[in-house]
């Protein structure tokens, strides 16, 4: 991003930073202290994250910085130089919408939506990392206890996650 | 809310992250910065930025994982509690380490938060400090001139004061040998909620048996005052006790010269000593069996 025009005070310390986002490369020239959520969807317009409390505690902002469920609100931009980062944009493989996408229309797991993009990315990194493993309800409850919905009670949640964690396992030539 | 727009220096290596706090500690000291779970959020909440930062985020490959040493274990200052946890042998030998590193916050919490960044950071009710404090964890710091050790139990010198000079970092936290795998660490941390709660009331210790009778004894109260602190009193009476000779009153007394619990917006002193003191019997209770 270039410093607007209109702005009369050059930023003092810019840092350059390479991010990898939902698979395009992007070469920036930022404050290091910008929140990663901040670049995200002002500098890269990618608005599905998004922003219910900026300390933490929602997980509205959830993406994967190198496959791992982090808040995007927590994390200065400079920390993610050379990171591979994906937003709730980028997971849906080949223009599909993954197991975890379907299941989660299929048994309700949304609805006001609020909720919905860092709940969907931490349920994709829960279902990834449990292919072919145990996964009681209890262990998913607390894997997504860092997203909080006001809407759905978690239950129909946590049956998207059982389902596509089934379906995933199946595909991957496991026994379930 | 975007922060301002403070310095944020990015050192290449160790060395040059140890030169930079050097030449920087007196005039104006620069403010380390790890997993940032809690620099951005006192950021969120207003409070001033430092005029620049260390990022020691990306010297995770010389400053970060698990070590073991003649020593002990030694926790790299950059290792996430994810990180540890991902290990069967730390699962194995630190059980209330591991059960502590999981209440920390949740899952995406648990990805960026660093053990040294929790001592460092000093809350009275954090999690993780306690555990490791309960196993006589001592803190490697880091500086140009050469590292020195100090006793986690020592270092704090009041509310969120540490004993860490300008010109240091902590580089990793060393549980000693006779720690690891010991028989009777427990912990328990009461608060509003199962996960994602901050401590009303916590307890973490270690109670060894002998014959029928406690003798390795520690015990660090949570959230019940200004700092996190080990209790000596209390260790001294239940040292050598069986578990039917602990006296709910006698415990209390001595419960008194350790603690004059704080009252604030979480709790009220005298919610917060019956509490501890009933987590104490419960754990020797459980340890016992
Ligand atoms: C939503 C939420 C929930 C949380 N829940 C809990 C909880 O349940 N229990 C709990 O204990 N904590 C909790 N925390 C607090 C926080 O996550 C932990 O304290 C975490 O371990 C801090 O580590 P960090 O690497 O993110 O530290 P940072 O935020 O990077 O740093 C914290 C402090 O330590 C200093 N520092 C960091 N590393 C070093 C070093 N190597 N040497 C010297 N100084 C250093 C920094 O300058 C700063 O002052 C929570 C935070 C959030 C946002
Ligand atoms: S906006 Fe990041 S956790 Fe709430
Ligand atoms: S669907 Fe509304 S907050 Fe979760």
């Amino acid at each position: 991003m270039h410093p607007s025009p209109l702005d009369p005070s050059p930023e003092p310390a810019l840092a350059r930073v390479r991010l990898v986002v939902n698979g395009t490369g992007h070469d920036l020239s930022v404050q290091p202290m910008r929140r990663l959520l901040d670049v995200l969807r002002i500098d890269l317009g990618l608005t599905g994250s998004k922003e219910g409390c900026g300390e933490g505690e929602c997980g509205a902002c959830t993406v994967l910085v190198d496959g791992n469920p982090v808040n995007a609100c927590l994390i200065p931009v400079v920390q993610c130089d050379g990171a591979t980062i994906v937003t709730i944009e980028g997971l849906a493989e080949h223009g599909g919408m993954r197991a975890i996408q379907k299941a989660f229309i299929r048994c309700g797991g949304a609805q006001c939506g609020i909720c919905t993009p860092g709940m969907v990315v931490t349920a994709s990194w829960l279902v990834d990392s449990h292919v072919g493993k145990k996964l009681p309800e209890v262990a998913i409850r607390e894997h997504l206890a860092g997203n909080l919905c006001r809407c759905t009670g978690y239950g129909q949640i946590v049956d998207a996650v059982v389902q596509a964690l089934d379906e995933e396992t199946i595909a991957a030539g496991g026994a379930r | 809310m975007t922060p301002t727009a403070p310095l944020v220096i990015r050192p290449a290596n160790l060395a040059d992250a140890l030169a930079q706090l050097h030449s920087a500690a007196t005039d104006s000291p620069l403010r380390p910065m790890a997993g940032c779970t809690d620099v951005l959020v006192d950021l969120h909440f207003g409070k001033p930025a430092a005029p620049a930062y260390l990022d020691l985020w990306a010297l995770r490959s010389e400053l970060g994982g698990l070590r073991w040493t003649d020593a002990g274990l030694e926790i790299g200052a950059l290792c996430t509690y994810a990180d540890a946890v991902s290990n069967p042998r730390f699962r194995a030998e630190l059980p209330m380490l591991t059960q502590a590193s999981t209440l920390v916050g949740a899952t995406q919490i648990q990805f960026r938060g660093t053990y040294a960044g929790n001592i460092e950071n000093g809350s009275p009710a954090a999690d993780a400090a306690p555990a490791l404090m309960a196993l006589d964890a001592r803190l490697r710091l880091l500086s140009q001139s050469g590292a020195r050790e100090v006793a986690l139990s020592d270092y704090y010198t009041g509310y969120r004061q540490t004993q860490r000079r300008a010109d240091e970092i902590i580089g990793s936290v060393v549980v000693p040998g006779h720690r690891l795998d010991c028989q009777g660490q427990w912990m328990r941390k009461v608060g509003t909620r199962a996960f994602q709660a901050i401590t009303k009331v916590g307890l973490c210790g270690v109670f060894g048996w002998q014959q029928g009778r406690l003798h390795d004894v520690r015990v660090v109260a949570v959230s019940m005052a200004a700092v996190l602190k080990r209790c000596p009193a209390v260790e001294t009476y239940l040292c050598g006790k069986r578990a039917d000779e602990v006296d709910a009153a006698a415990l209390r007394a001595a419960q008194a010269v350790d603690l004059r619990p704080i009252d604030d917006v979480r709790s009220t002193a005298d919610y917060r000593a019956e509490v501890f003191a009933r987590l104490v019997e419960q754990a020797v209770r459980e340890t016992a069996a």
